[in-house]
C-alpha cells in the first residue's frame, strides 16, 4: 500500500482556501465540486448526483503541521 | 480497519482517515488527522456551519496549540462514525480552517480505537476497543 496522492487537489491554485467535493477518494481521488463554504461544494457535488462525497478543505498554504491541542479551561 | 495516509504533498503524507459526521439536519463525509497530541477531537466552524450545529456561548473553552496564542472553541456533541463503528462524540468546534482537516485526539478517538502507524507502509491501522468509561 502506498499514501493515496492528493497533490493534484492540494496543488491546484483554484482550490485554495476552498472546499472540495472528491469522489473515489480512495483509488483515483478526482474533484466533482468546489465551493467557498462545506454547505455550497457539498451541495453542488449533490445536484451533479454525488450523494456522499468526502469533503476536505484546502488551506491556502500546506505548511508543515505541529499538531497537538491542549485544554487551558474546562 | 486498514486505512492509506494522504500525500499532500511530494515531501509531506499525513494520518488523514475518512470520517462520517452527522447532526441532527445534514451529514458530511470529512478527513479528520489522527492526531496523538490533542487532548480532544476538534473541527473546524466550517464545519459547524456546514451542518447547521449551533453554538451555545455557555459551552464555551479555551485550548491552545503549539503557538502561544489561545484559541477560543466551543463544546458540543455530533453522531460520528469511523470505519463500522458509530457513536456519540464529543468534540470542541473552533477556528482551524487554516488546518484544514478534523483533528481526532485522545478523548473520543484514542479512547475508542487503538491506533498503528506505520510511515513506512503509509498505512493507519485501527481496531476498535470497548469502552469502560
Amino acid at each position: 500500500m502506498s499514501a493515496i496522492d492528493m497533490t493534484h487537489i492540494y496543488g491546484n491554485k483554484n482550490y485554495k482556501g476552498k472546499w472540495v467535493a472528491v469522489e473515489d477518494y480512495q483509488t483515483n481521488p478526482k474533484v466533482v465540486a468546489s465551493g467557498k463554504t462545506l454547505k455550497a461544494a457539498m451541495e453542488k457535488a449533490q445536484q451533479k448526483g454525488f450523494k456522499l462525497p468526502l469533503m476536505m478543505q484546502i488551506p491556502k498554504k500546506i505548511l508543515p503541521f505541529a499538531g497537538g491541542y491542549h485544554i487551558i479551561t474546562e | 480497519m486498514i486505512f492509506e495516509y494522504f500525500k499532500v504533498n511530494h515531501r509531506i503524507i499525513r494520518p488523514i482517515i475518512p470520517v462520517i459526521l452527522k447532526s441532527s439536519t445534514r451529514v458530511a463525509l470529512y478527513s479528520a488527522l489522527i492526531d496523538s497530541g490533542s487532548d480532544y477531537c476538534i473541527f473546524g466552524l466550517g464545519v459547524a456551519k456546514g451542518l447547521d450545529i449551533k453554538l451555545k456561548s455557555k459551552n464555551k473553552i479555551k485550548f491552545m496549540g503549539i503557538g502561544k496564542e489561545e484559541i477560543e472553541g466551543f463544546r458540543s456533541e455530533i453522531e460520528i462514525r469511523i470505519g463500522d463503528k458509530t457513536y456519540q462524540i464529543k468534540i470542541i468546534l473552533a477556528d482551524i480552517n487554516d488546518v484544514g482537516y478534523g483533528i481526532l485526539g485522545q478523548q473520543g478517538f484514542f479512547d475508542h480505537f487503538d491506533v498503528k502507524l506505520s510511515y513506512q507502509k503509509q498505512t493507519i491501522e485501527i481496531e476498535p476497543i470497548k469502552v469502560t468509561n
